[in-house]
């Protein structure tokens, strides 16, 4: 955690830095009329402050031995199904508008169904259906959600 | 209008129909996130919120309250058959109800769970009832700095009772105020951090950013590790406890109730907080302490009494200051704001009906949990049996339903998957993310509070000490920043040793 620790904090205090600059630039205005940049600039320094705390107990002098505690990643940790769930989100995003609802989100559901949970075809198959009509139904029908109808739908009314 | 008139009013509204349906929609829902583990009531409610737009507000806030405390009640059934908790203020449940269950005493440990929820919930609800008008009328003399100096306090509290590292639930709050200041500004109105992207001109959206952090992370966090679940194999039977369970866990019931409420009240206490508090309280005061965590049925009374308590302390300071004590009270003060309803002070004499009405639907949504959670206790064991793998794909296509519906724009969902990713790194490296949400959402109150007060006194910050309320709370909020400081710097001391 430690190493993770500096890390982070010298994130923190990058984002501090930024943040300062920012303010700045908005301006800080009076006291009795504080500028756009006078929050922020108040946020910042706290932030610069503690991050440089963070930074300062990740590296503890050399004549100190801090207790290890336990990996923040365990090695058998599943990286292909985080990354595998993340692209199909994104994918999914980007293709929205185009396939439409009922579409994209039924070739979602049966990759999320069969790839990263392994089931059967028809499971997998049923399952994503269900979900898709059912969601369809109530957000886009009952509650007059309007999402994006796509190809099929353009293709269905001709 | 005396207390009983008022109640009877409310009754009258949370009875109608209409409010009545969506009461029970909610608490059935919150039932049923409750009991799922994997999903809890902040990202429900925050995938829920778009699909109230089209209902009138009262239903709207009765079913939100109602999946929150709901919630609560379902939480209890998973830590005890599954050693899972639903959700997280049913983490300390396990400890003793499970155990419960191991020795086929799964029964009481339901009932006295449900049974300490619907005392807990009933005597908060009057609790509820009788503070919120005093402090209302206690607010109305608040200006700015009386404001600024409350959510200095309330920030300070959550950061206060931060289980985990200090510096980092200051620098979740610090980070969660900057998040806040994303947009145009309200005075000048000149662009603040908006990298040029049309979509955080008007700020970055509370209901993706909740989603996210708490539904997106949660979900692949639990694909990291395929996790197992079993059912305890006994029979639930026996659900109303015993002469000597009740003997024993009347008293836990009480105290739970009473620190629930308190704490709940508190903003940055909740009904995680409390209900390890009432854990420590039950346990230090037992005559058998080494007994604790082997099936002690006090060790389940208290801690369910207290997490439902503490839902009914939550709305006070909301419907009194207009102030959410936790994340789930700043998305139904969210809601509140699309239903074009400012909470503050005047709710009460402006708005009696949603006031009054949605405490009476507590009373009655508690009735129905009774119900729902002790004859029906055998759907939700069913319920429990759908695996994760079936389950996931669903609560990420709820999600992402939730997150364009807002505003029909992709833009909200790539926001979501952003947090999603950030809220995952956070809760592996021990950043919590409520102080993060709190602070985003008090932030703009903050700022406008601030700049407000800056501008009466003139320029002078002397204007937050020379009044009295103000002062009181922002010496009250320092003093409790440095003794957080000194007891985590001391506690930190004893992780070194000092080597050669």
């Amino acid at each position: 955690m430690r190493k993770y620790n500096l890390i982070t904090g010298v994130i923190w205090l990058t984002i501090a830095t930024l943040i300062f600059s920012e303010s700045l630039r908005l301006g800080l205005g009076k006291f009795n009329f504080p500028g756009p940049g006078f929050f922020p600039f108040l946020t910042a320094i706290p932030l610069a402050f503690l991050s440089l705390l963070l930074i300062w107990e990740a590296a503890p002098l050399k004549r100190q031995k801090v207790r290890e505690t336990q990996a923040v990643w365990a090695a058998d940790t599943n990286w292909g199904k985080i990354i595998m769930t993340l692209g199909a989100l994104i994918t999914y995003i980007l293709l929205l508008e185009k396939l439409g609802y009922l579409l994209g989100t039924f070739l979602l559901m049966l990759f999320l169904f069969k790839n990263i949970e392994p089931q059967k075809w028809i499971i997998a198959i049923l399952a994503s259906l269900v979900a898709v009509l059912l969601s369809y139904l109530i957000f886009n029908v009952w509650l007059q959600c309007q999402f994006p109808e796509g190809v099929l739908l353009r293709i269905i009314r001709g | 209008m005396g207390i009983f008139e008022q109640a009877l009013y409310g009754f009258q509204v949370s009875l109608e129909p209409a409010n009545l349906a969506f009461c029970f929609i909610g608490v059935l829902i919150g039932t049923l996130i409750g009991v799922l583990p994997g999903i809890g009531p902040a990202a429900t409610i925050a995938l829920l919120l778009p699909a109230t737009f089209h209902l009138p507000p009262i239903p709207a806030i009765i079913m939100l309250a109602g999946i929150y405390y709901g919630g609560m009640y379902g939480g209890s059934t998973t830590s005890i058959l599954v050693n899972i908790p639903g959700e997280a203020a049913s983490v300390v449940t396990c400890l003793d109800g499970y155990q419960m269950a191991l020795k086929g005493k799964a029964g009481p440990a339901l009932g006295i769970a449900a049974i300490g929820s619907f005392i807990a919930g009933t005597c908060s609800i009057i609790g509820l009832m009788i503070a919120a008008p005093i402090l209302a009328k206690v607010a109305l003399q608040f200006g700015p700095p009386e404001y600024f100096a409350v959510m200095c306090l309330g920030l300070t509290i959550l950061i206060y009772l931060a289980r985990g590292s200090l510096i980092k639930a200051l620098i979740m709050g610090l980070f969660g105020l900057f998040l806040s200041q994303i947009g145009m500004d309200i005075v000048t109105g000149k662009f603040r951090f908006t990298l040029g992207i049309m979509g955080l001109s008007d700020g970055i959206d509370l209901v993706p950013m909740v989603m996210g952090l708490f539904g997106i992370s949660e979900v692949l966090i639990n694909l990291e590790k395929v996790i197992k679940r079993e059912i305890v194999k006994t029979k639930i039977r026996d659900l109303f406890p015993n002469l000597d369970e009740w003997e024993r866990s009347l008293g836990a019931i009480f105290r739970g109730t009473i620190l629930g409420f308190f704490l709940g009240v508190l903003p940055g206490g909740g009904a995680i907080i409390s209900s390890f508090a009432s854990y420590g309280v039950e346990k230090r005061i037992s005559k058998y302490p080494e007994k604790f965590g082997t099936g002690v049925i006090e060790g389940v009374a208290g801690p369910e009494s207290a997490n439902n308590a503490a839902t009914g302390g939550a709305f006070v300071p909301l419907l009194t200051l207009g102030i959410p004590a936790n994340v789930v009270m700043a998305l139904i003060f969210g809601a509140l704001l699309i239903h074009g309803i400012q909470p503050s002070p005047f709710l009460l004499s402006e708005r009696p009906e949603l006031f009054w009405g949605v405490v009476c639907s507590m009373y009655i949504g508690n009735v129905m949990l009774l119900v729902l959670n002790l004859p029906l206790i055998w759907i939700w064991v069913q319920v429990l049996r759908v695996p994760y793998k079936i389950l996931f794909p669903v609560i990420l296509l709820f999600c992402l339903i939730g997150a364009y519906s807002i505003g029909n724009n992709i833009f909200d969902v790539f926001s979501m998957i952003f947090f999603g990713v950030l809220g995952y790194l956070f809760r592996k490296l021990e950043y919590e993310p409520a102080p993060l949400i709190l602070a985003f959402v008090l932030g703009r109150i903050m700022e406008k509070t601030f700049r407000q007060s800056l501008a009466i006194s003139h320029g002078s910050f002397s204007i937050f000490f020379i009044r009295p309320i103000s002062a009181i709370l922002i010496v009250g909020a320092l003093i409790l920043l440095v003794t957080s400081f000194i007891s985590y710097y001391k506690k930190r001391g004893s992780l070194y040793e000092i080597g050669g």
